[in-house]
């Protein structure tokens, strides 16, 4: 197996060679897998709980780290950072939790203004950045809101507000529409398919059938550690028959 | 780091001291108390080791108290017998009136309670050299040689009482100022420890997005830097109060130990030296807090 060419690195949001996780317990939360995402896709990735859909996400923003393989993201070999150089990672990274993660006595402003100004945005910066991405969510309208006053929706969009702030070259959310209605998850993902026509690689971790399959865009599907499927414009459903003819 | 950071972190730690809420007045309150008793502590250190530091000057002085009953004209003999020695510098006579007239002025409620003059007479017995004290002491507490001679005390005594003061006060102050650093040291690490959990969702998204670990942690330095420089600067004032008090009554006790010089401390300098301690030990107590509870 010979490396990838400078070139095809640099084209690649995503590269993981051989990648395989072991949590302590004997628990192999992935085993084995190898896939490249290019700059600028939308990737959903579905199966069903315990897969290993959360850890893959993990990996790419080193909240979590191999036992065996290589994870290149953005240019950098992940495993190979320093404690010290795994911010400038995170900063080309946006993410979205199922449970919108919203500082709750802060208001909508702050949340997002937050993320901003930890990275040493000024306040000017934070002024004119905040209407900008706030509108592109839709929620421009309720900027002194607090979070306990929104809807989840509401809340979600916020949050991919949030991540959204810093400009990042990458989208993660993991289970974005966990915790939202059918109609309301649908806005959620059609929102991330816009933030996706801008520019930024979004990859959607769910189980959520209605939304894969109304996309038909890429899938990477997992079932106990292993990529199993991996369809260009695939459907959510086709994962429970490989799963039954394995 | 951007000024505009700088005014972040300032109103995050402030955040973070006002959603501890009564929390951070307590802290705030021991660290005060803490600091003060530390800075009273070192002051009273400094000042005793002052004052035996000025007393050689008086090595060279005795104290011959007469007994009551010998009379003036004994008091008179016995002053020219004692300036006959060849070590003797002087001899002054403080009469019994004397001593009775300073009393009065110095303390009236008591000499009014008295029925009549109590005192003796007193012979201040000077001597040319400092290392013939002891030797010129011995001789005048003869009682052949001086049968009307009561009680003899040489300043090497004051000195020596005044010398295992000093000793005592510098061990109990060691002690206590030890003991008060620790307590400050502990209670500003729990205190951070309680703002790291309060402030773990902002930990964590500060993490996610990546934000420095330096920035991440430096809200909680900025808080402990508060309650140590903060504490340090209110428990000076109050030491500054305290010194004021115990000058005026240090004043009035008249003692001889206290008539030769005046101290170098200067009193202000506690607000500087105490803060500086309280931003010492609000840091160290910041690090110690971060490097056991954040993981970021
Ligand atoms: N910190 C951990 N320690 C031990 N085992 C873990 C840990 N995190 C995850 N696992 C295990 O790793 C496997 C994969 O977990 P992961 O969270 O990636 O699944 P998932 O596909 O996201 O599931 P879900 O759809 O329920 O979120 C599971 O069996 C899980 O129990
Ligand atoms: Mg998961």
């Amino acid at each position: 197996m010979k490396t990838l060419s400078k070139s095809t690195l640099l084209g690649n949001m995503i590269t993981m060679r051989n990648v395989s996780v072991d949590y302590p317990g004997h628990c192999v939360a992935l085993s084995d897998v190898s896939l490249t995402i290019s700059r600028g896709e939308f990737v959903f990735i579905v199966g069903p709980s315990g897969a290993g859909k959360s850890t893959v996400l993990k990996l790419l923003t080193h909240a979590e780290t191999v036992t065996t393989g290589t994870v290149m993201v953005n240019g950098l070999e992940v495993e190979k950072l320093k404690p010290s150089e795994v911010p400038n990672l995170r900063r080309h990274i946006g993410v979205v939790f199922q449970d919108f993660g919203l500082l709750p006595d802060r208001t909508v402003y702050e949340n997002v203004a937050f993320a901003m100004r930890v990275l040493g945005s000024g306040r000017r910066a934070v002024k004119e950045r905040i209407p900008v991405v706030l509108e592109m969510v839709g929620m421009a309208h309720r900027p002194d809101a607090f979070p306990n006053q929104l809807s989840g929706g509401e809340q979600q969009r916020v949050a991919i507000a949030r991540a959204l702030a810093n400009q990042p070259d990458l989208l993660l959310a993991d289970e974005p529409t966990g915790n939202l209605d059918p109609e309301t998850s649908l806005g959620i993902v059609e929102l991330l398919h816009q933030i996706n026509e801008q520019g930024a690689t979004v990859i959607v971790a769910t189980h959520d059938v209605a939304i894969v399959d109304q996309r038909e865009r890429r899938v990477l599907a997992f079932s106990e550690g292993r990529l199993v499927r991996d369809e260009a414009c695939g459907r959510y459903d086709t994962v429970a028959e490989v799963s039954v003819g394995k | 780091m951007k000024v505009s950071s700088i005014g972040f972190l300032f109103h995050e730690a402030w955040l973070n001291i006002r959603r501890n809420g009564w929390m951070s007045v307590a802290a705030l309150s021991t660290i005060t108390v803490s600091l003060a008793v530390l800075g009273g502590v070192l002051w009273a250190g400094l000042r005793v080791h002052e004052i035996v530091a000025q007393q050689p000057q008086q090595f060279n002085m005795i104290d011959v108290f007469m007994k009551p009953t010998a009379s003036r004209q004994i008091s008179l003999s016995t002053k020219t017998k004692i300036e006959s020695i060849k070590s003797v510098k002087s001899v002054f006579l403080i009469t019994k009136e004397q001593a009775w007239a300073d009393l009065t002025h110095r303390d009236p409620t008591l000499t009014k309670a008295l029925p009549d003059n109590p005192l003796m007479d007193r012979l201040q017995v000077v001597a040319r050299n400092g290392a013939d004290v002891k030797n010129l002491a011995h001789l005048l507490k003869n009682s052949q040689l001086f049968p009307n001679v009561m009680q003899v005390n040489d300043s090497g005594k004051e000195v020596r009482i005044l010398l295992s003061f000093a000793t005592l006060v510098r061990n109990i102050g060691i002690f206590l100022a030890l003991s008060l650093a620790v307590a400050t040291l502990f209670i500003v690490t729990n205190t951070i420890r309680l703002t790291a959990y309060a402030r773990r969702r902002e930990i964590s998204i500060m993490s996610l997005v990546g934000a420095t670990s330096w920035f991440i942690r430096l809200p909680l330095l900025v808080e402990g830097l508060f309650h140590g420089v903060v504490g340090g600067f209110i428990g000076s004032l109050f030491v500054l109060a305290a010194a004021s008090e115990v000058a005026h009554f240090v004043a009035q006790l008249n003692s001889p130990l206290l008539m030769y010089g005046t101290s170098s401390i200067i009193s202000w300098y506690v607000i500087p030296g105490l803060v500086g301690i309280g931003a010492i030990m609000g840091i160290s107590g910041s690090l110690l807090a971060i490097r056991r509870y954040v993981h970021a």
